[in-house]
């Protein structure tokens, strides 16, 4: 697969081409952008404070001045939503980077380095797999209390060993290549061939694993924020807002549907346009979710 | 292969002794005192001077880990502190809910992405195909949590047609079924379109193969053909699925426990963790590790005698 | 003993009036008829049938109710809760204000042969709370005369007014067998070694209690052959059951109180057991940042109450002005403060504690962290800057404890409820000089308010011991350490065919179920 992956990442105008007339990569870029931008434009866009309360108008249905409805609090659940984008975004954003930039780094390591280490990272790796995220993630709520940090943490822990083992994969099916090879004979040390020579063959498939690795990220948060075990309040994100949707789920249906649907719409984006992007550049990462 | 699999089984064995060291280095590495976070603050000090000398925390932490090593491995889990019993006898007593909602859900995955699978491939690229491959996407992307809650709100508030909590009464199994039929549907929906993928995928690649072909030289139509070995073709898309997306599976029974309050070790490890009652945190994390390397090893190890080209990767 | 009792107020009184004809019985089963099956809601897991060392409350006393024998349960004279004598005895009659006479009835017989139910195991099991993590339910008593097998006298050290209705009716007026307690090592949690009572139960953690007619059983009988006890933590999963038909009587949270009201399912009704239950944002009056007594009054003024009854408890808790319930001698109609943010910002600048940053601590449930954001908003409007930190269960009722660790010096504000039985005393005990570091939180002490306590103990008098009671809030207020915020009822909502029966202090008393 690496083979390849070195060849098609030096062909990228007509790849990117092939992505412009890919209808379902092209709405997931729409949805994937329609997430930043909404994100990170979002203190423009809302048309309250999130956490502006106004109990008055608790629990009204949409309408002028609330667009999706306020929830028990009066609080107004169009900007609710738009905040909870940005919490998303941060998790994801964060998340995602130092996974891959972790995960990276091990596979490498794995992959160039000896047998020996290779093997207990490796190993490493299937222990970590052999955690269920969720359950990880609750017996580290028990100890350590509720934060954003401690998911980000779990969600960091979580994700490497896929990244991991994938640029581990890469980078050994490079090590006895002429070209590097060429670079070991001309003195190149350990560290230039890596980041010089084998990161930039071995990343292309780890960008695509990292977009379709946000709603995985994006999910966790959004689920522990559900159990209530996530972020605290006042701070909006989309699991809170099912939180707080739930308890009143007969009154008023809109919440768990507002809070819901960026969630699906953002999750959907990634995975059609880390897809389309998979299967234009590196059709054979098929197998790695 | 009878290397491949005594190399694998070893693997499983040293995954599971590494998750044990890695839980008791958490325990450890926590500042404060290992007793005190170990039982929770409410551990009377009759429990705590009892723990401490199970534990042997006069020891140096080396010959620690070996005594809580062995407690694990003969089934021991510790104790629970506020009930005073033991954590494996609490644990096994909710694990058939959690396997039979697991099995449940596979069930969906199994009735739904099979024959969406099917269809798909009959003609690849068709419209049908399309609809399927969209469907697949989609089922993929929603959250199972998010699908127990709209699940919830259509079928349990609008319809009124299906139970909402618990497993039902138990021994009447008709209703233990109908108490499924949700939170399966919830679980297992994320698997139906990976399910849908892999089956069109196998399928179209055992249709260029020879005795297929020569099936189809002997006049067979493509649909006889996907219908007929629709379900040997199904069979290690399947088995490979459970293997590699059964942490995700336990994480979605995980959410399904708690929203329609059925018994099962997710259930409980929530309400341990609300409760900070880490001794039965700690077993059920355990039992989970070791559940989920048990059905990777299972799993791995059929698919290696179904398809060999596998076990070259060991 | 001249007082005037008015609807609401639980009769006291009657503590030591008598019983004047009213006692418990068992609804019976008047014809045999199969399959009269009960199933009910319990908000939380059983942890512990033992009365000196249970957490307390439901669902552990609605079990004990069922299974373990008392002197005196709770009934309703006139609408009102008050203690009368139990099925398990003949009579109980309050001689005068320090000696019960009781008498057993003969031949109820503990499981596991563990014999008969006499007067020697009433003795030991009071005498065994004076030691008991509940020995302050018991501080008034002395001792029980045992006349002969059945019947003796219990014996205070001094007048105890609320010692049948909070101590006695309640759960910890449990009575144990001496010899399985014995046999077991003295304590234990949710194998009771023996059980006499209607009903045997069988529990499944995390899951139900299953309670069935207990065969050996010789006194009134029960209407329901069984009552299924499923435990389900979610309020709102407990009132979609409810109203799918799969439960026939849950507690529900406010929004579903609102709802409900608004628009009650078919064939159902609402029952309020009690509003005993007082709720307030507390202060660590020794925290630096908190001891400057102008900073705790600007945060009493700063938060507003009405907001959040109506936005976290959807206008059906009441509001709060001290810790008496509502229906109590002593409950106050209004605070010595009032929501005034402008006030509260100039006492801030005042104190020079603009921009302070405060935690509030708060048990991890959705009313709770709402009304968390809604002090959060107020105290922002006046330059606090204040952090939710949502806590469950375990470490939120340890934290201030200093038996707990060190947490209590870092404790700042606090959202708490504590919930009392049908009489004034019981909730003051906890703010008492000893209860610094215990239950004291706020961590203040005054003299006034000890001599008054122990005034309050001996009074009979409800004039006189609403003067008492009235005065003790106050000095509470004084501290500004408390913002009263609401007492929530405890509703329950059931089908409309069934007589249901409830403790005030909010648990079950499925023995006395029926259906009409």
């Amino acid at each position: 697969m690496t083979m390849d992956a070195v060849g098609t990442f030096r062909q990228r105008p007509e790849k990117l081409a092939l992505l412009l007339k890919n209808k379902q990569g092209m709405i997931g870029f729409v949805l994937v952008v329609a997430f930043f931008l909404s994100a990170l434009l979002a203190p423009f866009l809302a048309t309250h404070d999130p956490a502006q309360l106004d109990i008055p108008a608790r629990l009204t249905g949409p309408g002028a001045d609330h667009w999706l409805g306020a929830d028990q609090l009066g609080r107004d659940t169009y900007s609710r939503v738009l905040y909870g984008g940005r919490v998303a975004l941060k998790v994801a954003a964060i998340g995602v980077t130092l996974s891959l930039v972790i995960g990276l780094t091990l596979g490498m390591v794995a992959g160039y380095g000896p047998r020996w280490l290779d093997n207990a990272l490796l190993l490493l790796f299937d222990t970590i797999r052999s955690f269920p995220t969720i359950v990880l993630a609750l017996a580290a709520v028990s100890l350590l209390g509720p934060s954003l940090n401690l998911i980000l943490s779990i969600v960091i822990i979580t994700s490497i060993p896929s990244y991991a083992r994938l640029a581990r994969t890469s980078t050994l099916a490079l090590k006895n290549t002429e070209f590097i090879m060429a670079e070991r004979s001309l003195g190149a040390g350990t560290f230039r061939i890596l980041f010089r020579h084998v990161m930039p063959n071995v990343i292309g498939p780890l960008l695509i694993l990292a977009a379709m690795d946000v709603p995985v990220v994006v999910t966790i948060e959004a689920g522990l924020s559900f159990l209530g075990l996530g972020v605290l309040p006042p701070t909006a994100s989309w699991g809170t807002i099912l939180n707080e949707g739930y308890l009143v789920i007969r009154t008023s249906p809109w919440p768990v549907v507002a809070g819901g649907i960026p969630l699906v719409l953002t999750t959907l984006g990634f995975t059609l346009l880390g897809e389309a992007l998979r299967d234009i550049f590196d059709p054979k990462l098929r197998g790695i979710r | 292969m009878l290397i491949y699999i005594v190399k694998r089984i070893g693997l499983a064995v040293l995954i599971i002794l590494l998750a044990v060291l890695a839980l008791f280095v958490m325990l450890h590495s926590i500042p404060g005192d290992p007793v005190s976070i170990a039982l929770g603050p409410r551990a009377t000090p009759e429990i705590q001077a009892a723990y401490a000398a199970k534990m042997n925390l006069d020891k140096p932490l080396f010959t620690q880990f070996l005594i809580f090593l062995g407690n694990v491995l003969t089934g021991d889990l510790g104790t629970d502190v506020f009930s005073n019993r033991s954590v494996a006898k609490t644990l096994l007593g909710q694990l058939p809910y959690t396997i039979s909602l697991a099995v449940a859900s596979l069930g969906w995955a199994v009735a739904l992405g099979i024959p969406m699978g099917c269809i798909s491939a009959t003609k690849p690229n068709g419209w049908l195909d399309r609809i399927t491959g969209l469907v697949s996407i989609g089922t993929i992307a929603v959250p199972s949590f998010l699908v127990s809650i709209w699940a919830i709100l259509v079928f349990a508030i609008h319809l009124n047609i299906f139970p909402v909590i618990g497993a039902g009464d138990q021994g009447d199994l008709a209703d233990m079924a109908l108490h499924l039929v949700l939170p399966s549907f919830a679980v297992g929906l994320g698997w139906v379109g990976y399910l849908a993928r892999m089956v069109r995928a196998s399928m179209l690649e055992v249709m260029g193969e020879n005795y297929i072909r020569s099936a189809r030289a002997f006049g067979l139509t493509t649909q006889t053909i996907i219908y007929r070995y629709a379900l040997r073709v199904a069979i290690l898309p399947t088995i490979t699925l459970i293997g590699v997306g059964f942490g995700g599976l336990l994480s979605g029974t995980v959410f399904a426990e708690i929203i329609f309050a059925r018994p099962g070790i997710g259930k409980v490890i929530y309400d341990m963790v609300l409760n900070r009652n880490f001794p039965v945190v700690q077993g059920a994390v355990m039992m989970t590790v070791a559940l989920y390397a048990v059905v990777t090893l299972a799993s791995d190890i059929i698919v290696s005698i179904l398809d060999p080209r596998v076990r070259e990767s060991l | 003993m001249t007082q005037t009792i008015s609807r609401r107020h639980f009769m006291q009184a009657a503590a030591f009036a008598g019983t004047a004809g009213l006692s418990g019985v068992f609804p019976g089963m008047s014809f045999a008829q199969d399959g009269r099956k009960l199933t009910v809601r319990f908000n939380r897991d059983f942890d512990s049938l033992d009365p000196g060392f249970y957490v307390g409350g439901h669902p552990n006393n609605d079990v004990n109710w069922c299974c373990m024998p008392s002197l005196v349960h709770y009934g309703f004279r006139d609408g009102q809760a008050t203690w009368i004598p139990s099925p398990f005895v003949e009579s109980v009659v309050a001689r005068d204000s320090t000696h019960i006479d009781f008498r057993l009835k003969q031949g109820l017989m503990w499981s596991n042969g563990f014999g008969e139910l006499t007067t020697d195991d009433v003795a030991f099991s009071y005498e065994r709370m004076t030691t008991s993590e509940w020995k302050s339910d018991y501080v008034a008593f002395d001792r029980v005369d045992i006349m002969d097998r059945y019947s003796g006298t219990i014996v205070l050290n001094q007048p105890f007014a609320p010692f049948m209705n909070t101590t006695l009716a309640s759960g910890t007026g449990i009575i144990l067998s001496r010899k399985a307690t014995e046999s077991v090592g003295g304590k234990f949690t949710t194998e009771a070694p023996a059980t006499c009572g209607p009903y045997v139960y069988a529990w499944t953690q995390g899951q139900h209690v299953k309670l069935t007619r207990n065969p050996e059983w010789t006194g009134d009988a029960p209407y329901f052959d069984s009552i299924d006890a499923l435990i389900v933590t979610e309020d709102d999963s407990a009132a979609l059951a409810f109203e799918a038909g799969e439960l026939d009587c849950t507690q529900i949270s406010s929004e579903a109180l609102a709802r409900y009201k608004e628009k009650p399912p078919a064939d159902s009704a609402l029952t309020v057991a009690g509003a005993l239950q007082y709720m307030w944002l507390g202060m660590n009056t020794e925290h630096p940042k908190l001891k400057d007594l102008r900073v705790r009054r600007a945060i009493q003024s700063a938060v507003d109450q009405a907001s959040i009854i109506q936005g976290a408890y959807a206008g059906t808790a009441e509001a709060s002005y001290g810790v008496v319930s509502p229906g109590l001698v002593g409950k106050r109609d209004s605070a010595g403060y009032s929501h005034d943010p402008g006030m509260a910002r100039s006492l801030i600048e005042e104190a020079g504690a603009s921009g302070l940053e405060l935690t509030l601590r708060t048990l991890n449930n959705q009313e709770r962290i709402l009304a968390a954001t809604i002090i959060q908003a107020n105290l922002a409007e006046i330059g606090i800057n204040v952090t939710v930190m949502p806590l469950d269960a375990g470490p939120f009722w340890e934290m201030g404890q200093e038996s707990k660790g060190d947490t209590w010096k870092d404790l700042e504000i606090w959202i708490m409820r504590f919930g009392s039985g049908p009489d004034p005393y019981e909730p003051f005990q906890w703010f008492i000089r000893d209860q610094v570091g215990i239950w004291n939180w706020e961590r203040w002490s005054s003299d006034e308010f000890e001599e008054l306590f122990k005034m309050g103990i001996e009074e009979v008098d409800s004039n006189e011991r609403a003067k008492i009671y009235t005065r003790m809030q106050e000095i509470m207020e004084e501290t500004g350490a408390y913002v009263w915020l609401t007492h929530e009822p405890e509703v329950f909502i059931h089908r409309s065919d069934i007589s249901a029966k409830f403790a005030p202090s909010g648990e079950m008393q499925l023995p006395y179920f029926s259906r009409t």
